[in-house]
């Protein structure tokens, strides 16, 4: 009977012995790759948000206000908006992965009831839309002070989309994927009661809510129902311009430009400000590096977390595994004496346990894979699912293999398996060592 | 013609505790040696010198004339001996059939029969068989691996008078079938009555009875 024969016969009869072998490399395996896909992915994506918005800096049109001889307080916005060509120009200039304009309005809806103000009335009805390309970049979502917990942001290529508050989904039963009709309305004041000042609808426009999001700050103070935070709604950039509440090509909002490298801020900023066809006067510019050193240190912590869990996995795995195999080893004490007193060499006993082993541990590498992947997928969407919103479609596309951070190369996991199948060896070998050291004698008196 | 031979030899324990002085002693084919000796004598040190699971710490084992320190122990053990233990010494994961037939080439089926297994016996896990059963997987294994020379250490010591008695028979009648050299360490008298030869070792030094 040869090694490999007495092997399988191992193997195969030791049932409890080699389930127990398999489970523990079944374990670490999946342990390894799914760390090791997080860390990949947190590295993959640090690098993607990096080009794709390293940095920022925000143009907007200047606003004064004034107290008039009434006491009343007065926002002049002199008319000046962005203009789409502005953009333009300032994007051909490179180093700018996307831009962010935005547009501000009101609207009421049939279908939507607001959440009630200060002075509520059916006609105050209204409710304030932030339109702009991507909904993760307004400075709400980047503070923290709202967050989705539903249905997917809008991104740039997005039309007819909404994102609306958990207060408001609840009182009006709605849920992503609904569709609502809103039309356009303008906040007015008559003898200190609101008022909409488009009495006489003329645009309407149908839009499917894309997401829903909460309010975690509480503010107290008076407002009316469309300055309450959760009446906000964050649409499309088309929403308004259907509703005549903009014009495509104009913005009035801050448009925020995100830069591939924040080393390059200063110099893209003189650059823009060099710009003859932005009115300096009436715009200002200012920059920021917030958002991606937000995103990127919550990725720094995951991936350094990620480091230490698989110092921490490999360490104890190791460790579990050696002991394991020398347990199991010394209990088969017995047996190598046997097998020495019958003539069986040092090194064929060893093959013998070390192909045993190898065998089983193959055997869980293969399925340890397979569930390797679904951890990693389920990791995925707990660990990264917002994010890739944060990035315009062309930057998911170029940066990710086969659309997923998760997945890792098959010559990365060939190199984890085969450091893990080294490391079992190793294992084996040193649980092997205390017994391989004695002669046939020492080991048959030891038995005895 | 001596087929085994210690020559000369003397071992003991961290070069100080001498357990074997100047043992000369020569074993032949067809014939069944019983040593005997008080406990702590040296008997199962001679037979693991014998069998090469240690080396003398002077002198010589010599197989067919040959040193067998020069071909190697593990060679020694693997062509020329085979062991047969007072614990049986069974791997518990194989049959008697797998057992007996660990070093050997030829079926081991016919030996288990010839040694009174029935072929579910010989099919069953080791452990499920009775410890006379055990004692006979483990002849089995010793008379399928086709060493000349068979060492027992205390084959009966586990089993009952009757049982023993059987063993003990079965080896003898092993030995004139199969023209082997049987050395066997015992206490038991009736074993030793089955001998051909029997060796007394006292304070390391060997007397033939």
């Amino acid at each position: 009977m040869n090694f490999a024969q007495r092997a399988l016969l191992y193997v195969s009869r030791k049932k409890g012995k080699t389930l127990g072998l398999f489970l523990l490399n079944f374990t670490v395996a999946v342990f390894l790759v799914s760390s090791f896909a997080v860390l990949n992915a947190s590295k993959m994506l640090s690098r993607d948000i990096r080009t794709s918005f390293g940095a920022a800096f925000y143009i907007r049109a200047k606003t004064e206000i004034t107290v008039n001889d009434f006491g009343e307080t007065e926002v002049r916005e002199d008319g000046v908006n962005i203009t789409q060509s502005a953009i333009d120009e300032i994007m051909k200039m490179g180093g700018i992965a996307c831009c962010n304009p935005v547009n501000y309005g009101f609207v009421k809806s049939d279908d939507i009831r607001f959440i009630a103000g200060d002075g509520h009335t059916p006609e105050s009805d209204i409710g304030a839309v932030t339109a702009l390309s991507f909904s993760a970049l307004a400075p709400d979502f980047a503070d923290k002070a709202i967050e989705l917990i539903a249905g997917n942001h809008i991104t740039e290529s997005d039309r007819g989309k909404i994102l609306i508050s958990e207060q408001l989904a609840n009182a009006n039963r709605l849920s992503v994927g609904d569709y609502v009709m809103l039309t356009h309305a303008k906040l007015g004041e008559i003898d200190g009661e609101y008022i909409d000042e488009i009495p006489v609808k003329t645009a309407f426009v149908q839009v499917e809510v894309a997401g829903i999001y909460r309010v975690n700050v509480e503010d107290t103070a008076p407002k009316p129902t469309a300055g309450l935070l959760e009446n906000g709604i964050y649409a499309s950039l088309d929403v308004l311009n259907e509703l005549k509440e903009s014009k495509a090509g104009f913005y009035t909002g801050e448009v925020g430009f995100y830069i591939t490298d924040p080393a390059e801020l200063d110099g893209i900023i003189r650059r823009v400000r060099s710009l003859k066809s932005i009115d300096w006067a009436t715009h200002f510019i200012r920059t920021n590096d917030f958002q991606y050193s937000q995103i990127a240190d919550e990725l720094l912590t995951l991936s350094r977390l990620m480091k230490a869990l698989l110092v921490c996995v490999s360490a104890v795995g190791t460790a579990v595994l050696v002991l394991m195999l020398t347990l199991c080893i010394r209990g088969r004490m017995r047996e190598v004496g046997i097998l020495l007193a019958t003539g069986i060499s040092k090194g064929e006993i060893l093959t013998q346990f070390l192909l045993e082993v190898l065998s089983v541990t193959a055997l869980a590498l293969i399925f340890s894979h397979a569930a390797s992947m679904c951890v990693s997928e389920l990791l995925e969407r707990i660990l990264f699912g917002e994010l890739p919103d944060l990035l315009n479609e062309k930057t998911l596309t170029a940066g990710v293999v086969g659309g997923s951070y998760m997945k890792l190369g098959g010559a990365k996991i060939f190199l984890i398996y085969l450091c893990h199948m080294a490391a079992v060896m190793a294992s084996a070998f040193v649980s092997s060592a205390a017994i391989m050291r004695l002669n046939p004698k020492e080991i048959l008196s030891k038995m005895s | 013609m001596n087929i085994l031979e210690a020559r000369n030899i003397a071992y003991s324990y961290d070069g100080k505790r001498a357990v074997l002085k100047n043992v000369s002693i020569g074993f032949e084919t067809g014939k069944i040696y019983a040593i005997l000796g008080p406990s702590g004598c040296g008997k199962t040190t001679l037979l693991s010198l014998l069998g090469g699971l240690d080396s003398p710490t002077d002198g010589q084992i010599l197989f067919n004339g040959v040193d067998i320190a020069k071909k190697g122990l593990a060679f020694h053990r693997k062509n020329n001996v085979a062991f047969i233990f007072q614990n049986y010494n069974l791997i518990d994961y194989m049959t008697p059939v797998e057992n007996a037939a660990l070093t050997s080439k030829q079926p081991s089926l016919p030996f288990l029969e010839r040694l009174g297994l029935t072929r579910e016996e010989s099919r069953r896990n080791v452990l499920r068989l009775s410890g006379g059963q055990q004692q006979r997987v483990a002849i089995a294994r010793a008379l399928a691996s086709d060493a000349s020379v068979i060492l027992a250490d205390e084959p009966t010591g586990n089993l009952d008078e009757d049982t023993a008695e059987e063993i003990a028979d079965i080896l003898k009648e092993c030995v004139r079938q199969a023209d082997k050299c049987v050395i066997i360490v015992t206490h038991s008298g009736d074993v030793a009555k089955r001998a051909d030869e029997t060796l007394w070792l006292k304070r390391g030094e060997i007397y033939r009875g």
